[in-house]
């Protein structure tokens, strides 16, 4: 090799001694946390202190929760296991009825977690049933009746 | 060494080189595909082709840019550099494979032409971590064919050795971009630490003997030789040298290599016309002078190579006055270097 090619070899090698070591840093820190399983939810939702219907699936156990001086109703849903769809609907829907849109959007649920949801005392009566609705395939998944 | 070009110049050292190359990179393929099918059932070959070839490509790069440095610290490596360019033409064709599978398989879909998908899909140039990585692979893969394909002497020669040099420079950039490629693309995606500590190891290693290559060559330039009188430079003392070796000398900007052969005296310059290989780090086969990187040749005495070859490096005027040595750095016109005659030593 003549001098100048050397000399350039050199200079090339020196600056990716500083540009390799700036990019490996750069990169490493700015690796993305993997996002934790927790509560989409809150933390000051708490669950209400009375279980008044619940009813348990392979899959979920859902409870319906009231205060004290029955104020206040809360619906949870805990699912125990994956579901098969990332995300689905709960909807409150009369007891005859087959058709999504009779029904009322209760919340949301992901395919893991814990949630509660704020609910109105007509829960105190038996006759309605909840279904979970996968809105991306526009099909029901289950249907529940307490 | 060629009068004439053909595709590739075999010898039987070449076809040793290139099976031995041939038989690592088939056997790391299957390995790599037949352990991740054994430990991963849901694999699918396309990725598990895409994964290999990217990591057989950056073993192999980093093979081919240790070398040369290798060579300048110690000539035992030498015999890896004979057909690096072999090397380098396997490393971009397994890389070809690997952007190949990937654009088809990531882009292959696209509703746009899937090079244009690879430059629009994703446009966050202001975000490290979602950064457009493969674009970054891209340009190195492309840098690696124009390397690939004016690897043959023909461009060497009609590009002249200095554009040549400067333009397969250029691999310096591909590993940058190849370094960024992995550093903004696998690490961002795989939690386990062995991927950027290999990436980190790996530049390490090579900045590294880099580095000391250069400094090695930095001080033999940076010695210092006494003109005297009519321009002549006192180098060494007539002991010093060994018979049929060479001792080089920086004088100036150039390098010139002194060889005792046969009990005389001769100074050519140091740089072989083919690639720029360090002619004084050679030895002497059949009365030439062989360079060590390529085998290219040159008689002694007028630095011409042997007929029916053309090439000639520069000779020098070297005498010895009392037991020392003395070279006069301006290089022997075609007529004086015939003229002149050996210097023996007594």
């Amino acid at each position: 090799m003549i001098k100048p090619l050397r000399k350039r070899h050199f200079q090339a090698w020196s600056l990716l001694a500083l540009l390799i070591p700036v990019g490996i840093i750069a990169s490493y820190i700015s690796i993305r946390k993997p996002s934790s399983d927790k509560l989409l939810q809150p933390a000051t939702v708490k669950e209400l202190p009375f279980v008044f219907r619940e009813i348990e699936k392979d899959n979920y156990l859902i409870l319906i929760r009231r205060n004290e001086n029955a104020s206040q109703y809360q619906l949870q849903w805990i699912n125990k296991t994956v579901l098969t769809v990332p995300t689905a609907t709960i909807f409150k829907a009369p007891l005859h009825s087959t058709d999504i849109s009779e029904g009322e959007l209760i919340g949301r649920i992901e395919a893991r977690g814990n949630y509660q949801f704020a609910i109105d005392s007509s829960f105190n009566k038996g006759d309605f049933k909840l279904i979970v609705y996968d809105f991306i395939h526009k099909q029901i998944i289950d249907t529940i009746k307490f | 060494m060629g009068v004439s070009y053909s595709a590739v110049g075999w010898n039987r050292q070449k076809k040793i080189y290139d099976w031995l190359i041939f038989g690592f990179s088939a056997s790391y393929l299957v390995v790599f595909i037949l352990v991740t099918a054994a430990t991963n059932p849901g694999f699918t070959f396309e990725t598990a082709l895409i994964r290999s070839t990217a990591t057989l490509a950056a073993l192999l790069l980093h093979v081919i840019l240790s070398i040369g440095p290798l060579c300048r610290l110690n000539n035992f490596f030498l015999p890896l550099l004979y057909n690096r360019r072999h090397l380098g033409v396997t490393m971009f064709l397994i890389s070809a494979i690997h952007g190949g599978f990937s654009i088809f398989q990531f882009h292959g879909l696209s509703n746009v032409n899937p090079f244009v998908s690879l430059f629009t899909s994703n446009t966050a140039f202001g975000s490290v971590s979602q950064f457009p990585f493969q674009a970054l692979g891209f340009f190195a893969l492309s840098i690696l064919f124009l390397m690939a394909i004016t690897s043959h002497d023909f461009w060497l020669h009609h590009l002249t050795p200095k554009v040549w040099k400067t333009l397969h420079m250029l691999v310096y950039l591909a590993y940058l971009l190849i370094v960024m490629h992995v550093l903004l693309g696998v690490i961002q995606f795989e939690t386990h630490p062995v991927f950027i500590i290999l990436i980190s190891l790996g530049a390490c290693w090579l900045i590294t003997i880099h580095l000391l290559a250069g400094w090695k060559e930095i001080k033999i330039d940076n010695k210092k030789f006494a003109t005297e009188s009519n321009e002549l430079v006192y180098i060494a003392g007539i002991q010093e040298f060994e018979e049929s070796r060479a001792k080089i000398f920086c004088i100036g900007s150039e390098r010139i290599a002194v060889y005792l052969h046969q009990g005389k005296l001769y100074a050519i310059h140091n740089v072989c016309k083919h690639q720029g290989g360090p002619l004084g780090e050679g030895k002497i086969i059949d009365g030439c002078i062989t360079c060590p990187w390529h085998g290219y040749q040159y008689l002694p005495h007028n630095g011409q190579s042997p007929p029916p070859f053309k090439e000639k490096v520069s000779t020098y005027d070297i005498q010895i006055r009392e037991g020392k040595v003395y070279i006069n750095p301006v290089p022997l016109t075609a007529v004086e270097s015939e003229m002149q005659s050996d210097i023996v030593l007594t």
